[in-house]
């Protein structure tokens, strides 16, 4: 593997909080610091260390990042609470899911905070064909306004809230429900993150069905 | 945290570069020897003795070598992945030779044959040469499928790479003995 990841100073310069338990941080961009998008960092914090993925493009001045407070989670907690100007030890990038060059078509699926790889993505200007975005609930959709105005299918998949009536961009039910039942045949590659419950099973799906797609995935617990 | 994903439970896995293939194929077959070749340096690394620090700092450099190595076994000749690889240098395989003179050079002359075992270190370096060869018999059927191709110079090296360092494996065998001193039993005819 190529040698890419070395150690920065970063500061915490912004913090929006996006809903009851999620929130977005910006760091500044140190001048030496170049990543692909889909690449995450890790933070280190009072002895622990978590990654993160980068959700702003590779191009901004600035480093976005969408983190879940976790129950009992240490690190989420730890930033959520630090004062801005709060300076932190930084290591990165590092990860492979990032844009390969490719003739089939891109399907990016995403649950929960896994959007935050394809938010770069998008934002540095990578075409996909479709988005499917899995969450539980219309509240727990972020950046909307990033994937609407472009050429992607942008399918919002809802476990537990119910779709409005007549919605060509919402699915009632999980991701793996509307790959298997709905997206249409085709030559595609797959970019998946989130859980890794959420990978294994789409993973199967798309054996079945897609049996010549490739996969690159990411997954968290 | 739970370490099984469950992906591959329909008896696909998938490579480095993306595509899903089935679990006995050769690229696979070949990295997961590489993988048992890892781990089973890594059970001489902790069955050596005290005084064989220099050999527990190398077999740690060899095992990262092997995790690189791995990659370019799971990667596909025309996939953009290689873009993240990074060759392994033929000096490295120079480094080994070097290695294998010097503990060479330590041991008693060898003018037959030996049974493979001794001390526990000397028995899993066995088993680790072992092993070694037999990944490398794998890879050579993956080279010589990817010859020509984009990953050929790259496979070669780690091939080359592989043999010698079943031959450093041999000789780290030896040295585990004798640092313990213990004799290696010399085969006879039964």
């Amino acid at each position: 593997m190529k040698k890419g990841r070395s150690n920065f100073v970063v500061t915490l310069e912004k913090r929006r909080w996006l809903s009851q338990d999620t929130y977005e941080v910006t760091f500044n961009k140190p001048e030496d610091f170049f990543f692909r998008s889909g690449q995450h960092v890790i933070f280190h914090m009072g002895g622990e260390e978590r990654d993160y993925t980068i959700v702003s493009p590779e191009n901004d001045s600035c480093l976005v990042f969408l983190v879940k407070e976790m129950k009992g989670g240490v690190v989420s907690k730890q930033l959520a609470g630090i004062p801005i100007g709060t300076e932190l030890k930084m290591t990165g990038p590092g990860g492979y899911l990032v844009e390969r060059p490719t003739q089939k078509q891109r399907v990016l699926v995403a649950t929960g905070t896994g959007i935050a790889p394809f938010c770069s993505m998008i934002a540095s200007g990578m075409n996909a064909a479709f988005l499917l975005y899995g969450v539980r609930n219309q509240e727990s959709l972020h950046y909307n306004s990033l994937f609407e105005g472009t050429a992607l299918h942008y399918i919002k998949c809802l476990s537990v809230e119910a779709c409005m009536k007549n919605s060509s961009t919402c699915y009632d039910g999980h991701v793996t429900g509307f790959i298997k039942d709905i997206l249409p045949v085709g030559q595609y590659e797959f970019y998946l993150c989130g859980k890794w419950d959420m990978i294994k099973d789409v993973t199967h799906v798309i054996d079945t069905r897609f049996p010549d797609a490739n996969i690159y995935s990411e997954g968290f617990y | 945290m739970k370490v099984y994903t469950g992906g591959g439970d329909k008896g696909k896995t998938s490579l480095f570069s993306g595509e899903r293939v089935a679990k006995y194929s050769l690229r696979i077959d070949s990295y997961g020897d590489l993988d048992e070749l890892n781990s089973v340096i890594g059970a001489i690394h902790s069955h050596l003795p005290e005084n064989t620090e220099s050999i527990k700092n190398e077999l740690l450099h060899i095992q990262a070598r092997l995790f690189q190595a791995g990659a370019w076994l799971a990667t596909t000749p025309e996939s953009s992945a290689i873009d993240f690889l990074e060759e392994l240098e033929e000096s490295v395989v120079k480094d080994l030779e070097n290695k294998i003179d010097e503990l060479t050079a330590e041991l008693t002359p060898l003018k037959e044959f030996i049974l493979p075992g001794g001390t526990p270190g000397a028995s899993w370096a066995h088993i680790g040469r072992t092993v070694c060869r037999r990944c490398e018999r794998k890879v050579t059927q993956l080279v010589e499928e990817e010859k020509g191709s984009k990953i050929d110079s790259a496979l070669q090296v780690i091939l080359v790479y592989l043999n010698r360092l079943s031959d450093y494996l041999f000789v780290v065998a030896r040295f585990a003995n004798k640092a313990e001193g213990r004799p290696d039993q010399v085969w006879r005819q039964p």
